[in-house]
């Protein structure tokens, strides 16, 4: 199984420079602090969400269009497959931005770089028992 | 989140309103049951595999059957004669489609039915359903139809009777925290029913499955946190689509619903208040009255109002206290006022505080008579029902002794209850006197562990104080943690 894919698509000329996890432990609008002191936790879920850097230098442009127009398409959410302790880790996540850089440009091709951009889960991948 | 919703997605009535008719059905069935369901028991029969040696058939002795055909399916699973259920309403009703429980102790259903929809003698609908186990929703949305015929045209094994339990007229649909955008709950009570309040529900759903709606009046929803029950509501008004698949529904509880409809004027002569209340729901909610209160009576008149109005009437008369959460009932009870239970800090939010009401210095309150005579000129003359009565008017004052020269005057008049009469008055200048001397409102944010309102509590101040008294109000937001604004009407101490 591919380290990442996106709604099952591979890009295999696409080089993932940086990929960073980060984990947010979610509390509901009941969370708070009682008198004795206690926090009391509302807890909805953990989040795990994703940061990539791509290197497409090794892609054919077709490819590299293809992955943009997808992470960019105004949909709701995605299937992503990315690293995850030592396998992978699928969840559905959305994308709100992301940006590349135009390193060059004829007439007959645009070629494009430093691709990288968010992907926020769009819900806990573990909840409380 | 471990709210859960379960919306009752059926056409309100339309049990009451079913008049059942059967062909083909066995002489045991009681096909009347079917819009309110049966439990039929695995029974030992002649049929294929039905009369087995492990003892975990019952014999038939007397029990309830809804519906139990007369032939046996043959080896191909079919009807030589169909068994047909034909269901005649008064009024129309409009359903996403309709559930049948064929039987819930054995894994017997039919599996080919038939249903057509009709308007009087025009059918608006027919379609074949194949149901793949012992309870299954015919989803088809069908407008304003006051007839269904309903053919069971196959059974799932070979030789068995056409079994069915029950018949829904619409379907069950549970909602958790996936679907459920966000769930307000506002639950109240008056501690001497000075008013009537309507707890209300107002939740959001995100529908995952992309069925479409239609949310009608007084379909009830049950909220739950976990597995305990905190109320019975019912769709109010028109619920607001916002997205695809997205709806905000407001709800209103019994109390609401009551407050819909009217309630004609009547004089009443040492009537039981029990009875009472039960005219005035006209079995609209069943009740749960305090076995303290069965032998209480009013006398008085209820005028011309609505039935939320003549309710709160009557519990006002008797003192009692009146709320429907954490029931399916409208439940009347005293209010306690002993052994009050603990809410320990460790459940208190910070940043509560106490209110205090300005002194009440006097309460009056206005009794009444009713005497069935014409009368005579000047006297105050009303006719309910066709009678004839003069109403004659008296008043009780409580004075507080405690009031001090530099009190402002705040007398508390009670002048519009017409079942407080002579007899009574005092009990309710009384009970209304000790409510207004309840100066003290603790205002806190709690964890709920099964608190309601009414219940009789010690809560911890921020300033290392004990307040009691009973909840007034509740206003939960459901969540993993359910957590409620409260407000407490505190005794003094």
């Amino acid at each position: 199984m591919a380290l990442f894919s996106i709604d099952g698509n591979t890009y295999p000329g696409v080089l993932v420079t940086s990929c960073k996890r980060n984990f947010q432990v979610l509390d509901g609008d009941n969370a708070g602090r009682v008198m004795t002191g206690a926090m009391v936790r509302d807890l909805i879920g953990t989040f795990y969400n994703y940061s990539m850097e791509l290197d497409a230098s090794e892609a054919s442009l077709a490819e590299y269009d293809s992955l943009y127009e997808l992470i960019s398409a105004p949909q709701e959410s995605h299937v992503l497959v990315v690293p995850y302790a030592q396998g992978t880790l699928t969840f559905d996540a959305y994308v709100t931005t992301g940006s590349d850089e135009l390193i060059d440009a004829t007439c007959a091709r645009n070629k494009w770089s430093g691709l990288s951009f968010n992907f926020i889960a769009m819900a806990p991948q573990r909840t409380p028992s | 989140m471990s709210a859960k919703l379960i919306y009752k997605d059926i056409a309100v009535g339309a049990d009451t309103d079913a008049a059942v008719m059967a062909t083909g059905a066995g002489s045991k069935s009681d096909v009347s049951k079917l819009p309110f369901g049966v439990v039929h028991p695995d029974f030992a029969t002649l049929e294929l595999n039905k009369w087995g040696g492990s003892g975990s058939k019952k014999i038939y002795n007397g029990q309830e059957i809804a519906l139990v055909s007369t032939a046996m399916s043959g080896s191909d699973c079919t009807f030589a004669t169909p068994p047909s259920l034909t269901i005649n309403f008064d009024s129309n009703y409009t359903t996403l489609g309709i559930s049948f429980r064929f039987s819930t102790n054995s894994v017997d259903y039919a599996s080919s039915i038939t249903l057509a929809w009709y308007q009087g003698a025009t059918q608006l609908d027919q379609k074949t359903f194949y149901p793949d186990g012992s309870s299954y929703f015919c989803e088809n949305t069908v407008t304003a139809f006051n007839k269904l015929v309903m053919t069971i045209n196959s059974t799932n094994l070979p030789g068995r009777y056409a079994r069915l339990e029950q018949i829904l007229f619409g379907v069950i649909r549970e909602f958790d925290g996936r679907e459920i955008g966000s769930v307000g709950i506002l639950q109240e009570v008056n501690l001497i029913s000075a008013e009537l309040s309507i707890n209300t529900l107002d939740w959001k759903l995100k529908s995952k499955t992309g069925v479409d709606f239609i949310f009608q009046l007084k379909q009830p929803v049950l909220a739950y946190n976990n597995s305990r029950l905190i109320g019975v509501f019912y769709i109010d008004d028109k619920a607001k689509r916002t997205a695809e698949n997205s709806y905000e529904i407001p709800c209103c509880d019994a109390i609401g619903v009551l407050d819909g409809d009217d309630f004609s004027a009547a004089v009443y002569s040492d009537k039981n208040a029990a009875a009472l209340m039960a005219e005035i729901v006209n079995g609209a909610f069943e009740l749960d009255i305090d076995s303290s209160l069965s032998s209480a009576t009013v006398s008085g008149l209820i005028s011309d109002c609505t039935r939320r109005e003549a309710f709160q009437q009557v519990a006002f008369a008797i003192g009692a206290v009146v709320d429907t959460s954490g029931s399916e009932k409208i439940r009347v009870y005293l209010a306690a006022s002993s052994a009050p239970a603990t809410i320990p800090a460790s459940r208190v939010y910070v940043g509560g505080s106490v209110e205090q009401d300005s002194v009440v210095t006097a309460v009056v309150v206005t009794y009444h008579s009713y005497t069935a005579e014409s009368g005579s000129s000047g006297d105050d003359v009303i006719t309910v029902g066709g009678v004839t009565y003069v109403h004659t008017t008296g008043t009780v004052r409580v004075d507080n002794p405690n009031v001090t020269a530099t009190d402002k005057p705040n007398v508390k008049p009670v002048a519009d209850c017409m079942l407080v009469n002579a007899s009574n008055a005092a009990d309710v200048a009384a009970r209304v006197y000790a409510y207004y001397q309840r100066r003290n409102t603790v205002s806190s944010r709690i964890v709920v562990d099964g608190e309601a309102p009414g219940d009789y509590v010690s809560i911890p101040t921020a300033w290392g104080t004990t307040m009691t008294g009973n909840i007034e109000s509740m206003k939960l937001k459901l969540s993993n943690v359910t957590a409620a604004d409260v407000t407490i009407k505190a005794v003094n101490t």
